[in-house]
């Protein structure tokens, strides 16, 4: 098994794995496993009890595929190239972080926080899509003014974090820079962030740890909009990066919503 | 002048030739109208819809057609029209439960309180919508038993709509001992619902105090999930509340009476 990816140290990449032959990966939490049966190729998968877990094993030889410990899928590929590819790609839903206690950004003052989301692992026989792991499955969740009107979303195991040094760098997570500026009169309350993680393109710094572009959002001055900008890339100074996945969704670069409830939750009440 | 001839003049002909044209044409209109019209409003209208209006303007083109056709060969409406009202009154009264039946199902579809596919429970039965129509509503139960609910039924009474919004919540219910610390239980819910990814974060799981039963004090522990996880997130939520009651040795109350014998009872 050859790994044809220029760093070593990703496990996304291109690999061979010959006919009859099993290998294993560990990314975080998930444990995946890949047999190749000739025209059939079976994947397995698992996740860890840990979900802050943060092993990366590559193409570790198994014996005997795990069969009935592990969710199994099969796939029929009319192939005679043994070549697979893993992607590293976004979560499929919004993912919303939650502040450890709700922070005030006052007027004219802004602030930047970063948040951390699991990656999704996309599996691909020449270049054919098979299917799509998270490296962890967070809690759905919902985001919303009540229980009628919102989106599905996940929710981050994570807190916001105010300073990057101390968000912890794992294999398996993404980390997103936010800056939200409050133009209007009156202090935003934050409580939580929801991030549109499937419109972002992840990137890859020099440490081989996962980004996404920056995201600002504006308050505007009336207090009743806000515009939600996607940055070129993550913060300049953890360059230079490499592109490693497009969005899952493509939108335009400036995009302005028309609620600030979109990305931003300031208070909540649900009936009972 | 000839035998036909005398049975059959030229006008009569002429008469006639436009009378089965007019048909042909009001037809033709009728079928290709609706077809057009179906086309135009099947993203736009509900299917039940798209099938009313389609039948309301294909009947309208025909009974168009059929006056014209009645004008042409020299019929006089008035005396129809006359013959008519005293034809409504009596189907009037004849088939009042149809005819409400028809009026509540367009003001049903105006409505719009549920459609196909929805789960919905009306009248005693709860099942899937498999069609609206005219006169009345089938539902299919889940134990795929096919059942007729005439749209005046569906008007007069409480629908509940089980799939109208995207989430849900599940209500379970459960007593615990009087000696059990109330705040233990809690902490173990809370946490079983946090570990289950297909209940959601938010809205946050509910744990309420109902009230102080005969046996010990009755709970409720409500989760909020997915429509399509419903099913799903009860029986695991459950399961594990089992699990996790046991290995935190709490326990579920069981009946017990006491029997208490009086000695003069039985001396008798």
């Amino acid at each position: 098994m050859t790994n044809t990816q220029n760093n070593q140290n990703s496990w996304w990449g291109n690999f061979k794995l010959p006919s009859l032959q099993s290998t294993q990966w560990s990314i975080g939490p998930l444990r995946l496993y890949i047999f190749n049966e000739g025209d059939e190729w079976r994947l397995g998968y698992h996740h860890s009890d840990d979900p802050l877990d943060d092993e990366m094993i590559l193409q570790k030889h198994v014996a005997v595929f795990p069969g009935d410990k592990v969710k199994l899928q099969k796939f029929v590929v009319s192939s005679k190239e043994k070549n697979f590819q893993l992607l590293a790609r976004v979560a499929d839903r919004p993912v919303v972080s939650h502040a450890e206690s709700a922070f005030h950004v006052m007027p004219k003052s802004s602030i930047t926080v970063y948040l951390s989301t699991p990656v999704w692992v996309e599996v691909k026989i020449d270049e054919t899509s098979l299917t799509h792991i998270p490296s962890f499955r967070p809690s759905d969740s919902w985001f919303g003014p009540n229980t009628i009107t919102g989106e599905l979303c996940y929710t981050s195991i994570t807190m916001v974090r105010y300073k990057k040094e101390i968000l912890p760098k794992r294999c398996n997570r993404a980390t997103t820079q936010l800056t939200i500026s409050n133009n209007g009169s009156d202090p935003l309350i934050v409580k939580s962030l929801k991030l549109p993680t499937p419109n972002l393109s992840l990137y890859v710094d020099p440490e081989n740890q996962l980004w996404t572009q920056s995201l600002s959002v504006e308050r505007a001055e009336d207090g009743t909009m806000a515009k939600i900008r996607l940055e070129d890339g993550p913060p300049e100074e953890e360059g230079p990066y490499r592109i490693v996945s497009s969005p899952r969704d493509n939108i335009s670069r400036n995009m302005l919503v028309r609620a600030l409830d979109a990305l931003l939750k300031q208070s909540q009440e649900y009936h009972r | 002048m000839t035998d036909t001839e005398s049975f059959f003049t030229i006008e009569q002909f002429a008469t006639l030739t436009r009378t089965v044209i007019i048909l042909f044409i009001g037809f033709a209109a009728a079928r290709l109208v609706t077809a057009a019209l179906g086309r135009y409003l099947k993203r736009r209208t509900s299917a039940q819809q798209n099938m009313v209006i389609r039948r309301m303007v294909h009947y309208s083109i025909l009974a168009l057609t059929l006056a014209s056709a009645l004008t042409e060969i020299g019929l006089d409406l008035s005396v129809l029209l006359g013959a008519a009202g005293v034809l409504t009154v009596a189907v009037g009264f004849a088939a009042k439960t149809s005819a409400s039946n028809l009026v509540s199902g367009i003001f049903l579809m105006g409505e719009q309180s549920f459609g196909v596919s929805d789960v919905i429970g009306v009248d005693g039965y709860k099942g899937e919508v498999v069609s609206v129509d005219l006169l009345s509503i089938k539902l299919r139960t889940f134990d795929n038993r096919f059942v007729r609910v005439p749209n005046e039924k569906v008007l007069s009474s409480s629908v509940v709509n089980l799939t109208r919004f995207p989430i849900r919540r599940a209500d379970l219910f459960m007593r615990v001992d009087y000696h059990d610390n109330l705040d233990e239980i809690q902490d173990v819910l809370t946490e079983i619902a946090r570990r289950n990814p297909i209940c959601l974060a938010d809205p946050q799981p509910l744990f309420l105090v109902k009230g102080f039963g005969d046996m010990g004090v009755d709970l409720q522990f409500s989760v909020w999930t997915t429509q399509a996880n419903y099913i799903s997130a009860r029986n695991t939520i459950q399961a594990e509340i089992t699990k996790a009651f046991a290995e935190n040795e709490i326990p579920l109350p069981k009946l017990h009476r006491v029997i208490v014998s009086d000695q003069s009872s039985r001396e008798a």
